[in-house]
């Protein structure tokens, strides 16, 4: 069947139908893991500071290498430092404001993984992965933002290669 | 410019608006979600760690100890303590399922007033007006106050209720709930203080014994220590190397305990103690190879003259079977005669428990040693904690006398379900009528509760603080500790902080109940423990006796010396064969009523953990099934699932009939548990409560009963493959031995 | 780095287990297994990973009941990895366990059917969790929805959060480090876990000194399964 042949109405409306599938696929397959814009924060946070003084990851995200999650640095970590560390700073007096009410910053998520996908920092950390590897180079970001697309292709693109590690394309090493 | 909408470009707009709203809608919500740190870490927590709370399980008297898995503020998983001397790491199904009490959505948010009883008209008032109003009702009823509390209350809370009762001048709390009655508390250590001098529970060492006689006895499943005699029994099978326990068991209706029988005998309902009473009978007046010498001497001092055909005719159990117990009982080394709830609900109980603790007296317990009978020694702490004592039925029978005599202006309620626990004959309804003002501290709202005036939420025990003296206690006395693992829900209050604080008011309380919160009274209480196994010395005794989940001395006390002799009654002991209520022609079957293993003895009926796992023999759930023999069936014309009134001189329930081979013919079995109308809606329209067939008298095992078809009949909700009940799971062959 | 391959057994005493249901109640709370209503019950719809079948020996007055404890066998050679379409169930060679992948199962029961111990148990609904309840939920196991199959896994996410501790810890996984909830909650002891490739872990202890009185269920199946049942009554002394 050939579309010239089909009424002008009916190859609108097949037309219309397959661009609506096409929309729809790719909205499915893109979006899930998408490594999007940076969202927006509500403190403008700037890791390029913080790796320029040398900090480490693992001093805020602190539970990295002993459980799955990173984990979130505490208001009390901020303040430990930013008590005395840049006090006039605008920014750093927003997160103060909120230590002043003793309440947490509500951070939006950057990285996503949909719930069935239990990724675990612990066995990443102390198998020798930089957080760079899959967070990209977080020291020279001002605004945190996901760099690849963490589909499964692309954790796989990875777990194959290893040596001597068959565990790794089991499907229980990250779906329970 | 917008652009104009016409017929010709209307498809092209309407695509890429599907489209716009299809991409929005797929967007990863996660991303949305936000992340909040703590803002001061509690220290001991790491993101994604569980941190573990010892605390004690609450879920029936035993007292077992338990960690609790925390993340992030939830409880997410009970295990047993490993360090618990009582469970070392073990626990059962109604353990497990304490979570669903702590999150249950049908616990109160807030104080209630209700207006008018029954009405379920509940209205929420802040806790500062509850406590007020307790306050002045307390004050208005000078010493006219009654107190009635279940039997797994907290030790630091019955001391606290028992001082404030002593000081306004009021009776001392009642301690009353099935489990009271169904395990037989109190009759247990009447037998005890007159056989062996010491009003204690007895503990049997089941791990350690070669020929167990159970008379009746459910251990494994719910009685005095569930997981204790558990793990026991994993060690009586095959813990020693070469030697694998014998265990008999008599009962009428097959219990857990009964399936894992080496010999199971169908007794007569009410008759274990004529068994009892016949082996003593032989022991006295035969000879055999038996160890001891001695207990022949002993057997003496009980036994009467032996009719073996009497005996049998009574019991069910032949001339043979009764010699048969009679020698491997006399001629083990560590035989244990282990006497079941149940006979502490015959009209003769206390002779049929003073048989079968005779036995245990003749082969010479309590010795100390492996194997043996002993008595719990909870009573080395006395002087250091004070803790609750079970009162028997005419104690409680006492004071519903003084409600009905309009003697209690205000009574409290605390961990009891009176009004769906007692049986009708004794006349709670007409009692609580002359109670002006009552009281329950239920988290949630039970049939008591729903005749209160005031309902002041106690908070869940595994939100609460206190400590449970073990009871019975197996080779070390223990005190298990109680600690919150949460935050408490909805800001709610315990009640013994809700006791101390009203008796700040009360001049006579306030000098006896000094401390500013039930914390204070119980750090006061535990630094005076002397250096136990896990608690150290004094700078940390507090801290390492909440971690390690409570007190216990590093070694057992000296084994008791035999037994001192002085009550005993003259022989011989004659346990009578006992009279069942109810006429037998129009009541031609015995009621067997048994603790139901997953809803106790119905506080568990709001879990729907414990309401939709199969029962253990029968794998129905969420029903009262009437359980009969296939014959019994048959003979009276009815089959599974048949809507069945059971009627006895004092109630009538519905229930299912379920067919159960292992059973007597002449005799019904139904399980404690279900049949509320209140209690949550886990609990709520399921079942009948068997308890109603049973009148106001402490002998609740000896009721007759009658089953009519009411000609309906249901599906069952069942899990197992049964023939003419509905297909099901395929493979009935037992492939072992 | 070569990683050890794990051979994860099973053994389950006949002679110890009480047909208590512990384990069936630790397994619901560990595993986030939906509970079932009366009537859904009746349709022959309840789901318990762990189920304590109960046979009838004998007829009155000689009549005991009989317990077995029956869950996924983790068959090393499973009639239901086979026939899934979509590959949502398939076996792992490094812990020789029969993995069941929620994301992936669309639903077709053909496993089920397979399955001869009838051990894998179909979502008809989407779980009925009441709100606060949901606070109790396990994070480390997914809350399955409806159409999805789900069985026993052994608590793999007890297995998997052991072996990454382990390695954050630098040692090695050791016999007793890895215990699923059903095995944790059993008073008599009847459940004992391990790795069979062990050769001092307690399962190939019990294998070896018990060896007459074990057996596997529907052996002659060739289903290969990784409980063994260790024969109850007086068969051994």
């Amino acid at each position: 069947m050939r579309l010239k042949t089909v009424s002008p109405v009916g190859r609108r409306i097949i037309i219309a139908v397959v661009v609506i599938l096409v929309v729809a696929a790719a909205a499915i397959l893109l979006f899930v893991t998408e490594a999007r814009a940076a969202p927006a924060q509500p403190i403008a946070f700037n890791h390029q500071v913080m790796g320029q003084l040398g900090i480490q990851c693992l001093y805020c995200h602190n539970t990295a290498r002993v459980s799955p999650a990173a984990g979130m640095p505490s208001m009390a970590k901020c303040m430990g430092c930013h008590k005395v560390v840049d006090p006039t700073n605008p920014v750093i007096k927003e997160v103060a404001a909120y230590w002043d009410k003793q309440q947490p910053i509500p951070w939006v998520r950057v990285n996503v993984m949909p719930r069935f996908v239990f990724f675990s920092h612990e066995a990443h950390v102390n198998n020798g992965v930089s957080c760079e590897t899959c967070h990209g180079d977080v020291n020279h970001m001002t605004v945190a933002h996901q760099v690849v697309n963490m589909n499964m292709g692309w954790c796989l693109d990875c777990h194959e290669k290893q040596p001597n590690a068959p565990q790794l394309i089991d499907c229980v090493i990250c779906h329970r | 410019m917008t652009p104009k909408i016409t017929r010709r470009n209307f498809l092209r707009f309407a695509t890429l608006g599907a489209g716009a709203t299809i991409l929005a809608g797929c967007a990863n919500p996660r991303r949305w979600v936000t992340l909040e740190p703590y803002v001061r870490p509690p220290e001991e927590q790491l993101a994604g760690v569980a941190t573990w709370y010892a605390s004690t399980c609450r879920m029936c008297p035993a007292g077992c100890g338990i960690i609790v898995r925390i993340m992030n503020g939830r409880a997410l998983k009970i295990e047993g303590n490993p360090e618990h001397p009582l469970n070392q790491g073990k626990l059962c199904a109604r353990g497990q399922a304490g979570l669903q009490l702590l999150y249950n959505p049908d616990r109160l948010n807030a104080p209630v007033v209700q207006s008018g009883r029954g009405s379920h008209q509940f209205r929420a008032i802040a806790w500062e007006e509850g406590i007020n109003t307790l306050f002045d009702k307390l004050q208005g009823a000078g010493d006219q106050v009654a107190v009635l509390g279940g039997s797994s209350m907290s030790g630091h809370l019955y001391d606290i209720l028992g001082r404030l009762t002593s000081a306004i001048g009021a009776s001392a709390p009642v301690i009353y709930d099935p489990l009271v009655s169904m395990n037989g508390y109190v009759a247990l250590k009447d037998v005890d203080m007159a056989l062996f001098g010491k009003a204690a529970l007895p503990t049997y060492d089941l791990g350690n014994a070669d020929i167990v006689i159970s008379f009746g006895a459910d251990l494994l499943g719910p009685g005095l220590s569930q997981v204790r005699y558990g793990i026991e029994y994993g060690k009586f099978r095959s813990g020693r190397l070469g030697q694998r326990g014998y265990l008999v068991q008599l009962e009428p209706h097959q219990s857990l305990t009964g399936a894992k029988a080496d010999l199971w005998l169908p007794v007569q309902p009410g008759m274990e103690g004529l068994v009892a009473q016949a082996i003593i009978d032989l022991i006295a007046s035969h000879s055999f190879a038996s160890p001891d010498p001695l207990r022949v001497e002993r057997a003496k001092l009980f036994a009467g003259p032996v009719d073996l055909n009497k005996t049998a005719a009574a019991t069910g159990i032949s001339p043979t079977e009764l010699l048969h117990l009679e020698q491997i009982f006399a001629e083990a080394e560590r035989p244990l005669a282990i006497p079941g709830g149940g006979l502490s609900g015959l009209p003769d109980a206390n002779a049929s428990l003073t048989a079968v603790q005779a036995l245990n007296f003749i082969v010479g317990m309590p010795a100390g040693g492996p194997g043996g009978m002993s008595l719990s020694p909870e009573d080395q702490l006395s002087k250091l904690v004070v803790k609750p004592q079970p009162s028997s039925f005419s104690d409680l029978l006492v004071l519903l006398g003084k409600m009905k005599a309009g003697a209690v202006k205000v009574l409290l309620v605390l961990g009891s379900n009176p009004v769906y626990e007692l049986p009708l004959q004794a006349g709670l309804a007409e009692a609580l009528a002359k109670v002006p003002y009552v009281v329950s501290f239920a988290p949630i709202v039970d049939e008591t509760a729903a005749q209160a005036d005031l309902i002041l939420p106690d908070r869940t025990y595994l939100e609460s603080w206190g400590y449970d003296v073990l009871s019975p206690a197996f080779d070390l006395p223990v005190v298990s500790s109680q600690q919150p693992v949460v935050t408490p829900r909805f800001d709610a209050r315990s009640a013994a902080d809700v006791l101390l604080t009203v008796a700040k008011g009360i001049p006579a309380a306030a000098k006896v109940l000094s401390w500013t919160d039930e914390v204070a009274f119980l750090k006061e209480v535990i630094a005076q423990f002397p250096q136990g196994a896990v608690t150290g010395d004094n700078g940390v005794i507090w801290e390492r006796y909440l971690q390690h989940g409570g007190w216990w001395p590093a070694a057992a006390a000296a084994p008791q010396g035999p037994a001192t002799m002085q009550a005993l009654p003259p022989p011989p002991l004659q346990v009578a064969a006992p009279q069942f209520l109810g006429d037998a022609g129009q009541y031609p079957f015995f009621l067997h009523l048994y603790v139901s293993s997953l809803l106790s003895d119905g506080r568990g009926a709001n879990l729907p953990w414990l309401q939709a796992s199969p029962d253990p023999l029968t794998t129905v759930s969420w029903q009262t099934l009437v359980e009969i023999n296939p014959a019994t069936a048959q003979k009276i014309g009815v089959e599974d699932g048949e809507v069945v009134k059971v009627s006895s001189p004092y109630g009538e329930i519905e229930g299912y009939i379920y067919t159960y081979p292992a059973m007597r013919p002449d005799t019904v079995a139904i399980a404690t548990g279900q049949g509320h109308i209140d209690y949550g809606r886990y609990a709520s329209q399921h079942g009948s409560n068997p308890l109603l067939l049973v009148g106001a008298q402490p002998a609740w095992a000896s009721v007759r009963v009658n089953v009519t078809s009411t000609g309906r009949k249901v599906k069952l909700s069942i899990f197992e493959w049964k023939p003419g009940v509905e297909e099901g799971f395929p493979n009935q062959a037992f492939p072992g031995g | 780095m070569a990683l050890p391959v794990h051979k994860w057994t099973m053994i389950i005493d006949l002679d110890r287990c009480t047909g208590c249901g512990a384990c069936v109640v630790a397994c619901h709370a560990e595993n986030n297994v939906p509970v079932q209503t009366e009537r859904e019950i009746t349709r022959l719809r309840a789901m318990h990973w762990i189920r304590i079948e109960r046979y009838w020996q004998g007829a009155y007055p000689d009549v005991q009941a009989r317990f077995l404890p029956v869950q996924c066998q983790q068959c090393g050679d499973a009639p239901c990895e086979s026939v899934c379409p979509v590959y949502a169930t398939n076996h792992s060679p490094t812990e020789n366990l029969n993995l069941q992948t929620y994301n992936r199962c669309v639903g077709t029961r053909y496993c089920q059917n397979n399955d001869p111990y009838k051990v894998r148990f179909f979502n008809f609904f989407d779980p009925d969790f009441e709100d606060s309840l949901t606070n109790q939920l396990n994070p480390d196991v997914t809350v399955r929805t409806a159409g999805i199959m789900e069985k026993c896994t052994f608590c793999v996410q007890r297995i998997r959060r052991a072996e990454e501790d382990a390695l954050s810890r630098g040692v090695s996984l050791k016999d007793g480090d890895v215990i699923p909830a059903c095995v944790q909650t059993c008073p008599p002891g009847a459940l004992v876990f391990g790795n069979l490739n062990d050769p001092n872990s307690q399962v190939a202890a019990a294998l070896r000194e018990q060896e007459q009185r074990s057996f596997r269920l529907l052996e002659s199946l060739g289903t290969d399964p990784a409980i063994y049942y260790l024969k109850g009554g007086s068969s051994h002394a």
